[in-house]
């Protein structure tokens, strides 16, 4: 079986034609997600503003980076966890919406086996290419090395030499396995590898698909950027919360709450129609390849 | 035989659409004008604070990044607003450059798939030649190193020898995925494929086509310039105002900007004529090559455009 890579790429601007409330659904996730962030780590936000403003204005010592470093693991060590629970039922919902778009009810989010099994797919994914990534830049790494022993010129050409391959191998196998979420949501198991088999031959198409994809959900993003100009000029620029660093939450809210609330509105539906904009094709690819037929 | 494509026919397509269509072009570069005074209206006044005068350099630049970073919102929407305005009038000029004889009640601009597809293809060719420019110095840079441990002359001559390759090879990409946004536009899909292979064996054309571009730009800047020289000299010294004493901030010029827009004004009227057919020079040569490498051959370029409106509302044909 085959599949149109350029047809495919469209399939997040058509699944949002065929089912408008999804984009509502969507950003109202994105809504409790944005609003708990603010909510409730606001001022933990302001800090990492802040210090991201001072470091953007002076050259930063060692002290401040290391400073940085921790309240940023402190507050997206806090917001993680939030983000994998939202990121898993929402990428199961788009795949869902396009390889089941019966199951349409509350905007095909739902939260059971489905879920499970997708966030078990993206956590072992992880892994997968965390563990490949470390062996192959080890491999460079250590090659690099090797050969800086006999000569430092030869050193920076083997490790330019491996690095490039090893960089080309991940994007490989991230194209090899992009088709696991809707193999796992359309036969309701656990698919890790069975979209090493589907996507035999159709590497570069999926890959061109894929590119085609991000820059539509970049472009989507940037509109947004412009459309909410207005919204952004009556509210207030966000970066205002660099100002409030060491306020409370509370006294954040009270001060920047209408360039919050214009932020979270604007960017949960630019977020939303992203999330379709760039998932929904690898659904439709596993449609395709399977021979399978899809909503018109 | 070869497809080819007819240089002259393609240098010819924005004189074509100017003598045809000046309204229409002139539209599309006061579009483009609005825009840009919109923003920077909303952004000069921000600047109001910066010193001027001699050694104040330091000074101004402490208060000029102070000023960009309090104004990133809208220093930050200027790239993404222009963008879109060349991408609708590179895309109009396109479409006008496909339907001759045809009029369009809107000037041949749109928003839809064409300009999607446009603005896919445009980046995705960015991003091809950057990483391909990327990977090559790269490999370049390598083989630089590993020579210059070796002895350093040879690492001088190969580095010599590399830099000139590296340029060519840039260049030469380029204009390989040069065709592809028109060959998009003409096919209605995207013609990444076809486009690369539409320009198999014709870089050599497309190189003259696009220096010949850039020699026609040059004295119509000059011209532009020396027009709007005149007008804003003609509006300074005709109403005989003089430079203020103790200008300390660019807010002090105040009234001599007040007294000056008028002329900027009339300025303006010759700038839009000039981005107008500069993007016009821009699009449809590009969009005559592709059309007749696709027809595989020199003929007239066909149009094939079926939403444009019987008639032109701005300018009779």
């Amino acid at each position: 079986m085959t599949f149109s890579a350029t047809d495919a790429a469209f399939e997040g601007f058509r699944l949002v034609r065929r089912h408008p409330l999804t984009a509502v659904f969507w950003s109202l996730g994105y809504l409790v997600f944005f609003g708990l962030m603010f909510g409730v780590f606001g001022s933990g936000l302001a800090s990492v503003m802040a210090a991201t403003e001072t470091l953007q204005q002076a050259e930063p010592t060692t002290a401040e980076l290391e400073a940085l470093s921790r309240t940023y693991l402190g507050l997206f060590g806090t917001i993680l966890p939030l983000s994998l629970v939202l990121g898993t039922v929402l990428n199961a919902a788009v795949a869902r919406a396009v390889v089941r778009p019966a199951d349409k009810a509350f905007g095909f989010l739902r939260l059971g086996m489905d879920e499970l099994r997708v966030f078990a797919v993206s956590v072992a994914l992880s892994i997968v290419f965390v563990l490949v990534s470390f062996i192959l830049f080890a491999i460079a790494g250590f090659g690099a090395g090797l050969s800086a022993a006999a000569s430092p010129g030869l050193g920076v050409l083997v490790g330019v030499l491996l690095f490039l391959p090893a960089v080309a191998v991940l994007i490989w196998l991230a194209v090899r396995l992009s088709l696991a979420v809707p193999i796992t949501v359309a036969e309701r198991r656990i698919a890790l590898f069975d979209s090493f088999a589907l996507t035999k031959g159709h590497s570069l198409s999926l890959l061109g698909m894929a590119i085609i994809a991000f820059i539509m959900s970049m472009l989507v993003g940037l509109l947004f950027g412009v459309v909410a100009l207005p919204v952004t000029m009556l509210t207030g620029d966000i970066n205002q919360l660099a100002a409030l660093d060491g306020a409370s939450t509370a006294q954040i809210l009270n001060t920047a709450g209408p360039a919050i609330a214009g932020f979270v509105v604007v960017n949960a539906i630019a977020s939303a129609l992203q999330l379709a904009v760039l998932y929904a094709p690898f659904a439709s690819a596993y449609l395709g390849l399977k021979g399978l037929p899809s909503e018109s | 035989m070869k497809p080819t494509f007819s240089i002259a026919d393609a240098l010819d397509a924005p004189f074509r659409l100017a003598r045809h269509r000046p309204l229409t072009i002139f539209l599309w570069g006061a579009i483009f004008v609005a825009v840009m005074i919109g923003v920077y209206a909303a952004i000069l006044p921000i600047f109001a604070e910066i010193p001027v005068g001699e050694g104040k350099g330091q000074e101004a630049f402490v208060e000029y990044t102070q000023q960009t970073q309090n104004s990133a919102m809208w220093i930050n929407a200027l790239t993404p607003l222009t963008w879109l305005v060349m991408l609708l009038a590179w895309t109009a000029a396109g479409r006008a450059t496909l339907s001759p004889g045809k009029g369009d009640p809107f000037a041949f601009l749109r928003i839809g798939m064409d300009e999607l597809r446009v603005v896919v293809v445009y980046i995705a060719w960015f991003m091809a030649w950057y990483i391909g420019l990327i990977v090559a110095a790269l490999l370049a840079f390598a083989v630089g190193m590993a020579i210059w441990f070796v002895d350093h002359t040879a690492a001088i001559v190969v580095g010599i020898l590399l830099g000139p390759d590296l340029a060519i090879a840039a260049t030469w990409l380029w204009l390989r995925l040069s065709l592809i946004a028109p060959a998009s536009l003409i096919l209605k899909t995207f013609a990444f494929s076809e486009g690369w292979a539409l320009t198999k064996g014709q870089a050599w054309k497309l190189l003259g086509l696009n220096l010949l571009k850039w020699l026609i730009s040059i004295p119509m800047t000059l011209l532009l310039y020396a027009i709007v020289a005149a007008i804003l000299a003609g509006g300074y010294f005709g109403q005989g105002l003089n430079w203020p004493q103790n200008v300390e901030t660019l807010a002090d010029l105040e009234p001599v900007f007040r007294a000056m827009l008028v002329p900027g004004a009339f300025a303006l009227i010759p700038i839009a004529g000039f981005y107008g057919f500069y993007i016009a020079l821009n699009a449809a040569p590009s969009i005559v090559a592709a059309r007749q490498l696709l027809d595989g051959g020199s003929v007239p370029p066909a149009p094939v455009v079926a939403d444009a409106g019987p008639g032109d509302a701005l300018e009779a044909l």
